[in-house]
């Protein structure tokens, strides 16, 4: 309903923002990125205080305001606490073109971690995701040190 | 407490996809010219004005810098509260806290958002640059995974959640202001809506809305000289919680960042049972699940008896307690102002200035923000000041 | 007088070029770790906590977010002003005010080295008129260096002389990124950015953070042996059109600081106030601040400085940490401002420490050529 006034020759003035950062990745980020690359494996950190190990690793559990201490490889199998299917062609952060829909998503519950980790998931079709479903990290065989390197999760009979 | 503080006036523009007639300065104007209208008062009387938004959906820095002098910020205390979608409440908050203090006694907050200035999905897509990026599928994919763990949990059905659509979109339609107003939508015409993300329909997810909402704040002498009818601040309380969706256990079902906050804004006031003592709740909800999931976390009802509620139309517009007369964020959404439009329609209940949309003999009105993945804020008006 | 809110506690990053060793969670849960710390506080004793940080320069959406885990906010009340972090100061300052709190932590974090400073700070500029032009904060500085020069005869060896004396305090400083003495020739020899502008009269690319922990009346007392009290406090925005403003004439900074000054009970700021700390990206700002809150006539600044007056030892001395010219982001310079306020009236500035220091002004600003303007006023 346009109940806007009436209609003259407006201008929209077009600006592009093209601003270039360098994040710093931080020594969880380097070396889980390291390990994911490298080894091909995918690590989380464990809180000293309440014992949850976290996803992806970081200087500080939030929730016990501590230091993260030990390192933890989890994964790469893990089981799907929640997933949906998304109808709409989001782009694929890195290759840069929009993902063929639909396609799955879910929060994946890596073994031997208390978070899960919001990632693609193999299978699209809705009427074939569940909660509870088990699925695996396929990693890319040529890998970058980014969380591209995880391609997707695949489902798995278990 | 600090001192007293009420509301006096509110004022929004009326929303819509994209205003292309007035630029984000003049949107903010509209707005506050609105309030002072609907105040009697004249911008000279303002002490501060505070600003909510969120810059980077429409590619801004500092947008008060610019936008300030729309909200009557010259030559006044102004700044910016930028707190994701809590914005619009966090700003309320911190109008209110400007009058409570005693240093200001008229305080104008001011949320605003024109998101066909920018491109909202590319901003929502700036998360996490090493984690969350890749994947960008922006506010609609988290919640629909939340919804597919909360659908589990609670059982809610797709009709369910249609019919909280249903009533949002027809109650806008009493609303001059509100963005989609939609008198003959049906529980069918939600469910065949394009799918986004499943089971989530386009029409069970709120919009982007350019517009702006001006709420004033005045001390308690002021607002018992030029306020028949003043909406008092009886509570306003914010919880933050994890910024990691995967570490928040059945988000829509726990959210506990909401429910502690509502537990202590009660607990302050001593409202034991909200479905009964509220008259009216303007709660925000982006998308019709976290609607039903709300009527739970705010105790209006035990755990699993959400959906229940909008089934028997307790929330309806003549039930026992009215949820979103206004049509909700379902029906209005731009970011930086949907928390102050929560706030300002429970304020304008109180006042009587409801027009259609009025709730009848409205003493005690809650008002509710949400953001990011779990931060909340809850505010409670009262007619009476204690 | 009966001030109502304290700061009981302060923390300050080294400023440095580039913090790239480590990500902003670190840094920053390390000066909230400090500041708690010299509070005598832990998370429980935190009623509410509000940061400082801007999106665009931060590369990121609500980019507040990313520090959740480290400011102690799961389960708490926290807001931010997007803005300089004197700003939220005040924000949290209010809140106490209000009854809301009793213990605030206030948090400005920055990393200037991420992305380009300038060009970000284009995007501050009204898309309609000033940004297309390509205004940014260097160029609209320098109209304004230019303005406020020509009307009160000011040279750019007078800027020059604050970059001098800023670098000789910073060596006091153990906090500051640029330690390095030089000469006024040195900084007339640097290349010419924006006319009168030259890099060594800007503020350095900087990356850092500061925490300062607030408390009502009854929390101080109870907390801290030396509490230190704002005693008075003032904001005021200026008009966003460069055109539409009187640059040379700060009629913002003039009614927060009259604002600030009027709450603390302060006629004569030479005479009252002990030390100044001032948010000044480029030299000649230190110079047109001092002067617009008082501290000289108008045109003046530029004298009082070359009498020694702002130096250690003077009758005011002003940014003794070296200010932002000695290395501060921008967003966080206000708040380290106060950090270094709170140092001095304490004691505890060590070799930059002005003598007797009981009443202090912390300045800052968000915006371009101090749209925003805030002043804070603290003492014993």
């Amino acid at each position: 309903m346009n109940r806007n006034r009436e209609r003259e020759e407006l201008i929209r003035i077009p600006i592009q923002m093209n601003l270039q950062y360098r994040f710093p990745a931080g020594v969880h980020y380097e070396r889980f990125f390291r390990e994911l690359k490298e080894i091909g494996r995918i690590m989380g950190v464990r809180c000293p205080e309440c014992e949850r190990v976290l996803v992806p690793p970081r200087p500080v559990c939030g929730e016990c305001f501590t230091r993260t201490g030990e390192w933890v490889e989890v994964g790469p199998k893990g089981t799907v606490v929640a997933h949906t299917s998304i109808y709409f062609p989001f782009i694929d952060g890195s290759t840069g073109k929009a993902r063929p829909i639909p396609y799955g998503a879910g929060l994946i519950q890596l073994d031997g971690a208390y978070s899960a980790i919001n990632h693609i998931l193999e299978e699209g079709d809705p009427d074939k995701l569940h909660i509870g479903m088990r699925v695996e990290a396929v990693l890319k065989e040529e890998r970058e040190g980014n969380i591209g390197d995880i391609l997707y999760f695949k489902t798995i009979e278990e | 407490m600090g001192k007293r503080v009420a509301i006096i006036g509110t004022g929004q523009t009326n929303h819509c996809s994209s205003r292309e007639d007035v630029n984000e300065m003049e949107l903010v104007y509209e707005a506050a010219s609105a309030a002072l209208k609907d105040a009697e008062m004249t911008i000279a009387e303002i002490d501060a004005v505070v600003l909510a938004n969120m810059e980077l959906f429409e590619g801004r820095a500092l947008p008060d810098m610019w936008c300030g002098e729309g909200g009557g910020a010259f030559m006044k205390h102004s700044f910016k509260i930028s707190t994701g979608g809590t914005s619009g409440t966090s700003g309320a908050i911190s109008g209110y806290y400007h009058a409570a203090s005693g240093l200001f006694d008229r305080v104008m907050v001011v949320g605003f958002e024109k998101h066909s200035d920018g491109n909202t999905s590319a901003g929502m897509a700036l998360t996490d640059p090493f984690w969350d990026r890749h994947i960008a599928a922006a506010a609609i994919g988290n919640f629909a995974l939340s919804v597919s763990e909360y659908m589990v949990d609670r059982g809610v059905t797709e009709e369910q959640s249609a019919k909280v659509a249903v009533k949002a979109r027809r109650n806008a339609c009493n609303n001059p202001h509100a963005h989609l107003q939609m008198p003959d939508l049906t529980i069918k015409d939600v469910l065949e809506s394009p799918m986004l993300a499943y089971p989530v329909h386009r029409l069970e997810m709120c919009p982007q809305s350019d517009g702006a909402c001006a709420i004033i704040f005045a001390s308690e002498e002021i607002a018992k000289k030029r306020c028949p009818r003043p909406a008092w601040v009886r509570a306003a309380v914010t919880r933050h919680d994890h910024i990691y969706l995967g570490e928040v256990k059945n988000r829509l079902s726990t959210m506990r960042s909401l429910r502690e906050a509502a537990r202590v804004a009660y607990e302050t006031v001593g409202i034991k049972e909200p479905l009964k003592e509220f008259d009216v709740a303007e709660i925000y909800d982006p998308l019709t699940y976290a609607e039903i999931a709300w009527y739970e976390a705010l105790g209006f009802c035990e755990n699993g008896e959400g959906a229940g509620m909008i089934d028997d139309g307790i929330t309806l517009m003549d039930g026992e307690l009215p949820v979103n007369p206004s049509g909700g964020v379902i029906s209005t959404n731009p970011v930086g102002a949907s928390g102050t439009i929560r706030v300002a329609e429970a304020a304008l209940q109180i006042h009587g200035r409801g027009g259609k949309r009025q709730i009848p003999d409205v003493n005690l009105a809650l008002a509710t923000g949400y953001g990011v993945y779990c931060w909340s804020d809850v505010v409670i008006l009262s007619s009476r000041p204690d | 007088m009966n001030p109502q809110v304290a700061i009981i506690g302060t923390s300050q990053t080294k400023f440095e070029a580039d913090k790239g060793y480590e990500d902003i969670p670190e840094t920053v849960f390390k000066v909230v770790q400090q500041a708690m710390a010299e509070a005598g506080i832990d998370r429980d004793d935190l009623d509410s906590i509000v940061t400082s940080s801007v999106d665009l320069w931060d590369g990121r959406t609500a980019s507040n977010q990313m520090l959740a885990d480290v400011v102690g906010s799961i389960m708490k009340p926290e807001s931010r002003v997007a803005g300089d972090g004197l700003g939220a100061a005040f924000q949290g300052m209010l809140a106490i005010l209000a009854g809301a709190s009793e213990i605030t932590l206030i948090v400005s974090q920055c990393r200037g080295s991420m992305g380009a400073h300038y060009e970000i700070s284009n995007w501050v500029f009204d898309p309609i008129y000033q940004q297309p032009l390509g205004l940014d904060y260097l160029s609209a500085g320098a109209l304004q260096a230019n303005h406020y020069m020509k009307q009160f005869g000011i040279s750019q060896e007078d800027c020059a002389r604050v970059v001098i004396k800023n670098r000789r305090d910073a060596q006091n400083n153990p906090y500051a990124q640029v330690v390095k003495e030089t000469t006024v020739e040195e900084v007339m020899g640097s290349p010419m950015w924006a006319y009168p502008i030259k890099e060594m009269d800007a503020a350095p690319v900087s990356d850092g953070a500061c925490a300062v922990v607030l408390a009502s009346r009854d929390k101080a007392k109870a907390l801290s042996k030396e509490p230190v009290w704002i005693l008075g406090a003032g904001s005021c925005l200026d008009s966003h059109y460069l055109g539409d403003r009187n640059l040379a004439g700060g009629d913002a900074l003039i009614k927060a600081s009259n604002a600030a000054y009027g709450m603390a009970g302060i006629s004569d700021p030479l005479k009252e106030l002990d030390v100044a700390e001032v948010s000044s990206a480029f030299s000649y700002q230190e110079l047109l601040w001092t002067e617009l809150m008082g501290f000289c006539d108008r045109g003046e600044g530029a004298r009082i400085l070359k009498k020694g007056q702002t130096s250690l030892g003077g009758a005011l001395p002003v940014n003794p940490s070296g200010g932002m010219i000695a290395g501060n982001p921008v967003t966080v310079a206000g708040l380290t401002r106060l950090v270094e306020t709170v140092s001095q009236v304490r004691g505890e500035a060590g070799v930059r420490q002005v003598r007797g220091a009981r009443t202090a002004l912390a300045h800052g600003t968000t915006g371009c050529c101090g749209q925003g303007q805030y002043v804070m006023i603290v003492g014993n």
